[in-house]
């Protein structure tokens, strides 16, 4: 073929391609325009997230000249100043996440004080309540993880007790087996031992839920005892009854919601993915025996926020060679980047 | 190894250091494709998507000192509104529509080897314009700044390259060139979702 049929042609084959593609955007149509008013609301919800944000950027920034200027503050540098450490109380309530309206106050005689963006720290000893749609989590001594869902009022007591007015608290007591958190309410006592598990206990009736571990259940007519996958209810009349609660049930999603997110900048990724089966309860499984390896071997770099567990591992694991999907009964499956 | 870092970094640091021009301006970019990205997977549910858009913002800027370059901002974004609606829908015992399959190589080119075929009248077909539709819109709305704009104006509004020099205050030559590189990033990205760039073409043109 000459070199001008060549040019022919291809200049043809050029035109040929843009109208096609210039034919396909045309009967694709027109996108779609949200309506104004939806656009002015979000972006007022957005302006102010990003006030809000600016605001902890900036006081995180006076923090840390003060400390430097006092000399009396231990400061932890972590490659890009993510945090001031403050000497203080280690008994302290540290605050994780907050959903929508969260509320403390120090006795019954104090006032209820909305717990407001950049509030990390509480007295050790309290009350706490959430709003209708909100959550709420919280650090007690030793790492307990507390969480509260949406019309919950929890008392805070020393010694790692917690008496359940009403509604639904999580409490993950974390790896290691201890003496452990006491949750009370007037249905009776749930003892743990290194364990995560849920209590419901509204207008009398009672129900525990196991994750991971064991509870023991002191009622004022028995002492009952219930192991992870086990979820036992107590009705008003005294009747107990048991069933079963899968660990990865979506029933435990408002408390996955909730979960605080360590720093996992600098850190390995088989730290992140071993997070991410406490909290979802989801097994973690690899394509290949040797990406298990890689996981030990790759760090991350990044901090994330108020994201769940999944989110977390979406926005870390883009960071790295390796991708995540859910196998068909619901472990979580690590494969290498590039599957044909 | 050496990583680059997208452009959209500075972006995103000139937001936060106090930049609202640009942070109105990333607004107005991404609100509307994060709008119908949500509203497509939630059935045409108008506030449940302007509820997840909304969520979607709230949380990329909670974490937006967290974004360090690796991808553009616009898929940081779409990663994060994904997620956001996994947990609405799950939040509320609610299917997430499946489109996201559209985007496997096999359903697409499925689709493309049927319009490839005889019946000239499938194009018209209600089928090919949801799907393949969807498809197309979605892969403008993935087109960088303006890229998306510009093919809409020309192959759906019909307006010359003149009348669109004239909406982007720049010369004719550059938006030429604007629709040329259009064009191409369109090409590329719907070829690259497709695995194949020779099956792109619709019955009636030939």
């Amino acid at each position: 073929m000459s070199e001008n049929s060549e040019t022919r042609n291809s200049s043809k084959d050029k035109r040929a391609d843009r109208d096609v593609l210039a034919e396909l955007i045309k009967r694709a149509g027109r996108r779609e325009e949200p309506p104004r008013e939806a656009y002015e609301r979000v972006f007022a919800v957005a302006e102010e997230a990003l006030a809000r944000k600016r605001e902890q950027r900036r006081a995180r920034g006076r923090r840390l000249s003060l400390a430097l200027a006092a000399g009396v503050v231990a400061v932890v540098v972590a490659g890009a100043l993510w945090q001031t450490v403050y000497m203080q109380d280690p008994g302290d309530l540290r605050i994780d996440r907050v959903a929508g309206i969260a509320e403390w106050r120090a006795g019954t005689e104090s006032e209820w004080e909305t717990l407001r963006a950049g509030t990390d720290r509480l007295p050790p000893v309290g009350e706490l309540r959430t709003g209708s749609g909100s959550g709420l989590s919280v650090r007690l001594a030793e790492d307990i993880s507390l969480r509260l869902s949406a019309d919950t009022r929890v008392a805070i007591r020393p010694e790692a007790e917690v008496v359940l007015d009403g509604g639904k608290v999580y409490i993950d007591a974390g790896l290691n087996p201890r003496t452990g958190v006491r949750l009370v309410t007037e249905a009776g006592t749930a003892t743990d031992i290194g364990t995560q598990f849920e209590v419901r206990y509204v207008d009398g009736d009672y129900r525990l839920r196991v994750r991971e571990g064991r509870v023991n259940l002191a009622t004022p007519e028995d002492t009952l005892s219930s192991v992870a996958g086990e979820q036992l209810q107590i009705d008003q009349s005294g009747a107990v009854a048991r069933s079963r609660v899968a660990s990865d049930d979506p029933e435990w999603a408002w408390a996955e919601e909730l979960a605080p997110v360590p720093d996992f900048d600098g850190r390995r990724l088989s730290e992140l993915l071993a997070w991410i089966e406490r909290e979802t309860g989801r097994e973690v499984i690899y394509e290949e025996p040797m990406l298990e390896l890689k996981a030990e071997q790759t760090i991350l770099r990044g901090t994330v926020r108020n994201l769940t567990p999944l989110q977390t591992l979406d926005i870390l694991l883009v960071t790295t060679d390796l991708r995540y999907e859910f196998a068909d009964d619901g472990k979580i499956l690590i494969y290498a980047k590039r599957r044909t | 190894m050496a990583q680059t870092t997208h452009i959209d970094l500075q972006t995103a640091r000139n937001i936060l250091a106090g930049d609202d021009a640009t942070f109105r301006e990333l607004f107005d970019r991404f609100f509307p494709r994060l709008y119908r990205f949500a509203k497509v997977r939630l059935d045409g549910d108008h506030d449940a998507a302007c509820d997840v858009v909304q969520q979607t913002f709230c949380k990329a800027i909670d974490n937006l000192d967290s974004y360090r370059g690796e991808a553009a901002l616009y898929t940081w974004f779409c990663q994060i509104c994904r997620n956001t609606l996994i947990d609405y829908c799950r939040a509320r015992n609610r299917r997430m529509q499946q489109f996201v399959l559209l985007e496997d190589n096999e359903p697409v080119r499925a689709i493309l080897e049927t319009l490839a075929g005889p019946a000239v009248d499938q194009p018209e077909t209600q089928t090919w314009r949801s799907d393949v539709g969807r498809l197309v819109q979605a892969t403008v709305d993935a087109l960088p700044t303006h890229y998306g704009d510009v093919l809409e104006w020309k192959y759906v509004d019909g307006l010359t390259v003149k009348e669109i020099a004239s909406r982007l205050s720049i010369g004719t030559k550059a938006a030429e060139s604007l629709l040329t590189r259009a064009r191409a990033g369109f090409r590329d990205a719907l070829g690259e979702m497709l695995d194949s760039t020779d099956d792109l073409t619709p019955p009636s043109v030939t």
